[in-house]
C-alpha cells in the first residue's frame, strides 16, 4: 500500500475486462432462469397457443389443431420444447405474434423507444429531484423544510402511479387545458423535427412526472438517510475546518458521497418502472411496451407476451450490469476483482 | 414486550399509522353488517355527488350504486389481499432465506439465483402475467402478489441469518447438540423478527397498491368489487365526476400511508436498521 | 508581556442539557509557540480545541467564557466571519487521518480548495500551491500523487496532506489533536518533526493535544495539564516536567517508563478513573484518587496558585 498509486491505465482496463465477462457469465446464468421460469408459467396455462389460434380462426376441426400442434413443435416433450425455445432466442427469433400478425421482435422494438424515452426521463427526474430534496431535508433536520420534505415523501410514496396520471390529466387538460391528454405526438399535423420534439416533450411531461413520483419518494428518503450519516463523518468536519462555505461542505463533500447508494438503487428500480409504465402507458395511451405487454396478455398472444417479459429482462440485467461500472467509475475506492 | 409498546406509542407516525389502520380494519368489519345488500346494488339515481342526496353520502356511480358501500366492501378486499400475500411471501421469503444463509455454499448459490431471476423479471409484469394466465380471482392475485414480493424477504432474511448463525450462542447450541432445525426455528429466527416485522408492513402497503394496479386495469376478480376496481370504473367518467376516482384513490392513499407510517414506527421502536451499510 | 495570540477565559463547555465537559478554563497561546495539552482520554482537551474551532458537535455547546484570537472575540463572531477564519488563522489536524480525509476527491483537490475559499485565486494558482505544499510535507512523486484518491496513500502519508492543507494559508495557529496517536510508531516522529519544522519555519503557534510526555518535552515550550474537564498544573515544559506540583501531574510522571526508553509510549493508566461529568464530586476532582488528599480537599474546588516564573497550579498543598 506504501507503495502508493494503482498500476497503470492497461491494468485497470485489463481488470475491468475480466470483471465485465465474470459478470456477464452471471447475467447469463440468471437469465436461463428466468426463460426456465417463463416457460414453466406459460405451460401452468390451460390450453396452448394451438388453441387460441384455432380459436382465432374460428376452427374446432381436430385435425387441423392436431396439424397445427404439430407444426408449433407442441406435440414434442417439453424439454425439447424448451430448448429449440432458447435455440430461438438466441438467433432472435423471438416468434410471430398472432393477435397483430407481426414478428415479435418487430413490435417490441418499434415500441422500445416511447417506454425508453419515457422511462428514462421519469428516473433521472426522480433521481434529480430526491437527491435535492432528501439534501435539503437533511441539510434542515427536524425544521420545517425537512418535516415538508418527508411528508411529501409520504404521500408520493403512498399514492398509486395511476391515480396520479388521473390527477394530472384533470388538472391540467381538464381544467387548465395545458397539456395534451394522451398519444405521443400529435399525427395530423406536418412536423419539423423540431415541432415533432417540442410536441413529444409537452405529452411527455405528464406520463413522466406520474410514473417518477414513487421513485422521487424512493430517492428523497434514501438521500435523506445517507447524507445524515455523511454529514456526521470526519471529513465534512474537515471540511467544515476549512472555513468552507455550508454549500460546499454539503454539495462537494457531502453529496458526492451520498451519491454512491443513489446510484445503486437506480439499477434496483428498472424492473418496477416498467410495471409501472404498464399502468402509465395506459392511462395516457403512451406507445410504448407497457401498453404493448398489457393489450398482448389480454389477446393471449402467448409468443408477444413470452417476448416481452425475455426483453424486459434482459433490460433490467443491462441496466444493473451499466450501473455497476457506472458505480466503479464513481468510487475510486472500489477496486475491481 | 411492554417496552416495546411504549416506545411503539411514543412515535407519532406509528400512532397515526395504527389509528388510520384499525378504522380501516373497523369499516371491513362493519361492510357486511351496515350494507348487506353489498356493493353491486343500485341504490338511486347514477351519478349523484357526494353530499347531494341524503343518505348516499359519497354519492353514486355510474350505474347508481352506493359508493360508500363500495368504500366498505372494498376494505375488506384491499386488506384481505395486502395481509394474505404478505403473509404467503413471509413463508416462502422466510423459507428460502433461512435455507440460503444457514446453509451457505451451494445451497446458497443455487436459491439466490433463483431469487435474482424472480426480481430481473419486472415486478408488475409477472403479476399480469400470472394473474391472466390462471385467470383473475381473489386467490391468484394473491398468489401473483406472494410470487412476485417474497425475493425481498428472501433477501432480507438470508443476510440476517449470515450475520446471526457466526454469533456465540448458535455456537453453543450447536455444541449441547441442538439440531440444525431447531437452532433455525428457536434461536435464529426469533432474533432475526424484526426487521422481517418492519419489511412485512411495507410489503402489506406495497400488495396493497399492486391490487389496486391490477383492478385498475380490469384485472381483478370479477365478483369482488375493490378499491382499485372502483378506480376503473371511474375512470370513463372522470372528466364529469372525478368524485368516483378521487374517494376510492383516498381510500387506497391513507391506506398505504398508514402501513407506511407503522413501519417507521416499528422501525423506531425495535430499532433495527434496514439499510445495514458498511 | 504582550497579547497572547489565542487566548480562552473561564470557558465551560457542557452537555446542551446536562452536566458539563470544560469547567472555567484558562488557557493562551503566544505568537509562534508550541502548547501542549495534556490529560487522559476523556478530559476535554479535543473538546475544547473543537470550541475554539466554533467545530462543536451536536449536543455540546458553549455555556460561557470566550476565546479571543488575536484581540478578536471568536465566540461572538458571525457564522460568516468565523468561516473566514477557519483555515485561514487558525488550522486543524484531526487524529484519524483514515477517516478525516474525504474518500471521493483528489488529496490535491483537498488542498487547492482551502486556498480558493481563502484566497480566490483561480484553480490552476490553487492547484500549483497544492503541490507546492505537498513537496513541503516531503510527500514523494508529490506530481503524480497530486491526482491520488486518499485510499492509495498510507496513513503517514494521509496525515502529511492534511498538514500541507492545515498550512497551506499560512495560519498564525494550528490545533493538533494526537496528531500521530492512530500511526504506526516508527512514523510517529518522523510526522512530528515534520509539523515542528514546518511550523518553525512559517511561525506559527501550535496547541498540541497529546497524552504522550515525550512527545511534551520534545516539541513543546509550555504545558497544560488537564483532569476532568479542569486545568490542574501549567507552566514552562522544564519546569512542568522536573519539578511537578500537581500530585496528579507527578503520577503522570511516575507512570511514565524511563525518559530513554519511553519516547512515543503510552501513558501507563493510573489507578481508580476520571470521575464521569455528571458525578463530579464537590472539592477537587482529583480528590478520590489523590494519595495525598486531605479533608479539605472534598470541600471546595482548590484555587490556582501562580508563581512569578508562570508556573501555575490548583492544589490546596500549594496554598
Amino acid at each position: 500500500m506504501s507503495t502508493g498509486l494503482t498500476t497503470g491505465a492497461t491494468g485497470a482496463r485489463r481488470r475491468r475486462g475480466r470483471y465485465l465477462l465474470r459478470r456477464l457469465g452471471q447475467s447469463a446464468i440468471v437469465l436461463g432462469i428466468v426463460l426456465l421460469l417463463q416457460f414453466t408459467l406459460i405451460h401452468l396455462a390451460p390450453g396452448d397457443i394451438a388453441d387460441v389460434i384455432a380459436g382465432d380462426v374460428q376452427s374446432d376441426d381436430p385435425e387441423f389443431i392436431i396439424q397445427l400442434r404439430r407444426d408449433l413443435g407442441l406435440d414434442q416433450p417439453l424439454p425439447i420444447q424448451f430448448a429449440f425455445y432458447v435455440g430461438r432466442l438466441l438467433t432472435l427469433d423471438l416468434g410471430t405474434s398472432h393477435a397483430f400478425n407481426m414478428p415479435v421482435l418487430t413490435l417490441i422494438l418499434d415500441r422500445l423507444p416511447a417506454t425508453l424515452l419515457l422511462m428514462f426521463s421519469a428516473i433521472a427526474l426522480a433521481f434529480v429531484a430526491g437527491a435535492a430534496l432528501g439534501t435539503i431535508a437533511a441539510a434542515f433536520r427536524g425544521r420545517w423544510p425537512d418535516v415538508l420534505v418527508t411528508i411529501s415523501a409520504l404521500l408520493f410514496y403512498a399514492t398509486p402511479v395511476f391515480l396520479v396520471g388521473i390527477g394530472l390529466i384533470l388538472i391540467f387538460t381538464v381544467w387548465l387545458r395545458w397539456l395534451p391528454m394522451s398519444g405521443m405526438y400529435v399525427t395530423w399535423v406536418q412536423h419539423t423535427w423540431w415541432s415533432l420534439a417540442v410536441d413529444i416533450a409537452r405529452h411527455l411531461i405528464m406520463p413522466a412526472v406520474s410514473l417518477s413520483l414513487f421513485f422521487v419518494a424512493i430517492y428523497t428518503r434514501l438521500m435523506r438517510a445517507t447524507m445524515l450519516e455523511v454529514l456526521s463523518q470526519d471529513y465534512v468536519r474537515t471540511a467544515w475546518a476549512k472555513g468552507l462555505s455550508p454549500s460546499r461542505v454539503v454539495l462537494r463533500h457531502a453529496a458526492r458521497n451520498a451519491l454512491l447508494p443513489m446510484v445503486t438503487m437506480l439499477g434496483l428500480q428498472v424492473g418496477s418502472l416498467l410495471g409501472g409504465a404498464v399502468l402509465v402507458e395506459t392511462v395516457f395511451g403512451w406507445p410504448g411496451i407497457g401498453r404493448l405487454a398489457f393489450e398482448a396478455v389480454f389477446r393471449r398472444d402467448v409468443p408477444l407476451v413470452l417476448g416481452i417479459l425475455f426483453f424486459s429482462s434482459v433490460l433490467v440485467l443491462m441496466v444493473n450490469l451499466l450501473v455497476d461500472l457506472l458505480y466503479t467509475r464513481l468510487d475510486p475506492r472500489i477496486v475491481l476483482r | 414486550m411492554a417496552e416495546f409498546i411504549g416506545r411503539l406509542f411514543r412515535s407519532p407516525s406509528a400512532v397515526i399509522g395504527l389509528f388510520i389502520l384499525l378504522a380501516v380494519a373497523a369499516i371491513a368489519v362493519a361492510a357486511p353488517l351496515l350494507y348487506p345488500a353489498g356493493p353491486w346494488a343500485m341504490v338511486g339515481q347514477p351519478m349523484q355527488w357526494p353530499g347531494q342526496v341524503a343518505g348516499l353520502p359519497l354519492g353514486t356511480d355510474a350505474l347508481g350504486r352506493d359508493i360508500m358501500a363500495g368504500i366498505f366492501h372494498g376494505a375488506r378486499i384491499s386488506l384481505l389481499i395486502g395481509l394474505a400475500a404478505t403473509a404467503a411471501a413471509l413463508c416462502i421469503g422466510v423459507a428460502v432465506g433461512a435455507v440460503a444463509g444457514f446453509f451457505g455454499g451451494w445451497v446458497d448459490d443455487v436459491l439466490m439465483r433463483i431469487t435474482d431471476a424472480f426480481q430481473t423479471i419486472p415486478p408488475f409484469i409477472l403479476a399480469i402475467v400470472i394473474v391472466v394466465i390462471v385467470n383473475p380471482s381473489v386467490s391468484t392475485i394473491i398468489l401473483a402478489i406472494a410470487a412476485i414480493s417474497w425475493p425481498a424477504i428472501a433477501r432480507l432474511v438470508r443476510a440476517e441469518f449470515l450475520r446471526l448463525r457466526e454469533m456465540d450462542f448458535v455456537a453453543s447450541c450447536r455444541l449441547i447438540g441442538m439440531g440444525n432445525t431447531r437452532i433455525i426455528l428457536t434461536q435464529i429466527l426469533p432474533n432475526a423478527l424484526p426487521p422481517i416485522i418492519v419489511t412485512a408492513s411495507i410489503l402489506t402497503a406495497t400488495a396493497i397498491l399492486t391490487e389496486a394496479g391490477l383492478s385498475f386495469l380490469g384485472l381483478g376478480d370479477p365478483n369482488v368489487i375493490s378499491w382499485g376496481t372502483m378506480i376503473g370504473m371511474g375512470r370513463s367518467d372522470f372528466r364529469a365526476a372525478w368524485y368516483l376516482v378521487a374517494i376510492p384513490g383516498m381510500a387506497v392513499v391513507l391506506t398505504v400511508l398508514a402501513l407506511n407510517l407503522l413501519g417507521d414506527g416499528l422501525n423506531d421502536a425495535l430499532n433495527t436498521r434496514l439499510h445495514r451499510r458498511k | 508581556m504582550t497579547e497572547p495570540l489565542l487566548a480562552l477565559s473561564s470557558l465551560t463547555l457542557g452537555l446542551r442539557m446536562g452536566a458539563d465537559l470544560v469547567r472555567g478554563l484558562d488557557l493562551h497561546v503566544n505568537r509562534g509557540e508550541v502548547l501542549a495539552v495534556v490529560g487522559e482520554s476523556g478530559c476535554g482537551k479535543s473538546m475544547t480545541a473543537l470550541a475554539v474551532m466554533g467545530l462543536l458537535p451536536d449536543g455540546v455547546t458553549r455555556k460561557s467564557g470566550s476565546v479571543t484570537l488575536d484581540g478578536i472575540a471568536l465566540t461572538s463572531l458571525s457564522a460568516r466571519r468565523l468561516r473566514a477564519i477557519r483555515g485561514k488563522r487558525i488550522a486543524m489536524i484531526f487524529q484519524e487521518p483514515m477517516t478525516s480525509l474525504n474518500p471521493v476527491l483528489t488529496v490535491g483537490e483537498q488542498i487547492a480548495e482551502v486556498v480558493r475559499q481563502h484566497e480566490g485565486v483561480s484553480h490552476r494558482a490553487a492547484r500549483a500551491r497544492a503541490l507546492e505544499m505537498m513537496n513541503r510535507v516531503k510527500l514523494p512523486d508529490a506530481a503524480r500523487r497530486i491526482d491520488a484518491f486518499p485510499h492509495q496513500l498510507s496513513g503517514g502519508q494521509r496525515q502529511r496532506v492534511m498538514i500541507a492543507a492545515a498550512l497551506a494559508c499560512g495560519p498564525d495557529l494550528i490545533i493538533a489533536d494526537e496528531p500521530t496517536t492512530a500511526l504506526d510508531v516508527t512514523i510517529q516522529a518522523e510526522v512530528l518533526r515534520l509539523l515542528d519544522e514546518l511550523r518553525r519555519d512559517h511561525g506559527t503557534a501550535l496547541m498540541l493535544i497529546t497524552h504522550d510526555l515525550g512527545v511534551v518535552e520534545a516539541m513543546a515550550d509550555r504545558v497544560a495539564v488537564l483532569y476532568a474537564g479542569v486545568k490542574i498544573e501549567e507552566g514552562r515544559v522544564e519546569q512542568v516536567l522536573d519539578g511537578p506540583r500537581h500530585p496528579y501531574t507527578r503520577m503522570l510522571m511516575a507512570a511514565r517508563p524511563d525518559a530513554d526508553a519511553g519516547r512515543g509510549k503510552r501513558l501507563v493508566e493510573i489507578a481508580g478513573s476520571v470521575p464521569s461529568p455528571d458525578a463530579m464530586p464537590p472539592g477537587c476532582a482529583f480528590a478520590p484518587r489523590c494519595p495525598q488528599v486531605k479533608p479539605r480537599c472534598h470541600d471546595r474546588p482548590p484555587a490556582w496558585r501562580g508563581t512569578a516564573e508562570g508556573h501555575g497550579c490548583a492544589c490546596v498543598l500549594h496554598d
